[in-house]
């Protein structure tokens, strides 16, 4: 079982990588291919039928790509700031720009763009190879996590 | 659900409340989890994304569409209010104006209390008939 204590106590951005994309929702959607630079992260959601939205169309469900998205915005704080640091969504939005190629992996890039001692804020974007074409967006803002004085 | 693999992979059909509105249901196992009793804010989203498709679609059928009209999220944007908890939870679109293109929704979702939510969307759908 993931906590965000574990995830606080792995060495580096790495470790912690492999924790989250190893666990629940993350690990069922099958997340792989974990990549990061200074403020980004990015995995890619393989396409496989459990995830279409309808069995006749053969394309991914918009909700899968914004868990991607979610989960590609999610951990970015830790590759800007270099340390780690628990910030839940507060809000996250996403278009569907079009609708994606049937039977494609969707790439999905999450950036933390701006942050403060209590606010984060992320960008990101989902795509099937090329960033330039990409097919949805999403936009959100995190809190930082603080335990509640007694 | 038919023919709806990603709903099934997370445990979401479609349902009435006592009234006959309707909603979804969501029982999250191990597809949803997150983090100790917690769910994940995309399992949340689909939840609410899926209540609001539920909705439209209930409300074309009702307006007597004689074909299937297609409905296409264009966006949603997610408030987290408080953790989702690994228990059944249920959410309910509610239609803010059905146009001949587009329809807008606010969406809620809750565990126990309809009262207290632990996310609500706005949410833009697309009508193709």
């Amino acid at each position: 079982m993931m906590s965000m204590t574990l995830l606080g106590e792995s060495p580096d951005l790495d470790a912690a990588l492999k924790i989250f994309l190893s666990t629940g929702h993350n690990a069922a959607l099958g997340l792989t291919d974990a990549a990061y630079g200074p403020g980004w992260i990015q995995y890619r959601l393989p396409w496989r039928a459990e995830l279409a939205a309808t069995g006749a169309s053969r394309l991914i469900d918009p909700s899968a790509i914004y868990s991607l998205l979610d989960a590609a915005c999610a951990m970015t704080v830790w590759a800007r700031t270099g340390k780690f640091a628990p910030y839940p969504t507060l809000d996250f939005r996403v278009d569907y720009l079009r609708a994606p190629a049937p039977g494609a992996d969707i790439i999905g890039r999450g950036e933390c763009y701006a942050i403060t001692p209590d606010y984060a804020f992320m960008r990101g974007i989902a795509h099937e190879g090329d960033p330039a074409n990409p097919v949805a967006h999403c936009s959100g803002a995190f809190m930082s996590y603080k335990e509640r004085a007694s | 659900m038919n023919d709806t693999p990603y709903a099934n992979f997370l445990a979401i059909r479609e349902d009435k409340d006592a009234d006959g509105n309707p909603i979804c249901v969501m029982n999250p196992g191990d597809t949803a989890f997150a983090r100790e009793g917690v769910m994940h804010g995309g399992a949340i989203a689909a939840l609410l994304q899926a209540a609001g498709k539920h909705a439209v679609t209930h409300a074309l059928k009702a307006a007597g569409n004689a074909s299937e009209p297609t409905v296409s999220t264009i966006s949603i944007t997610v408030d987290y209010l408080r953790p989702g908890k690994m228990t059944a939870n249920r959410a309910i679109g509610k239609i803010v104006k059905l146009g001949a293109r587009v329809a807008n929704l606010t969406v809620q979702a809750w565990n126990d209390d309809p009262k207290k939510p632990f996310a609500t969307a706005k949410l833009t759908m697309g009508i193709q008939r």
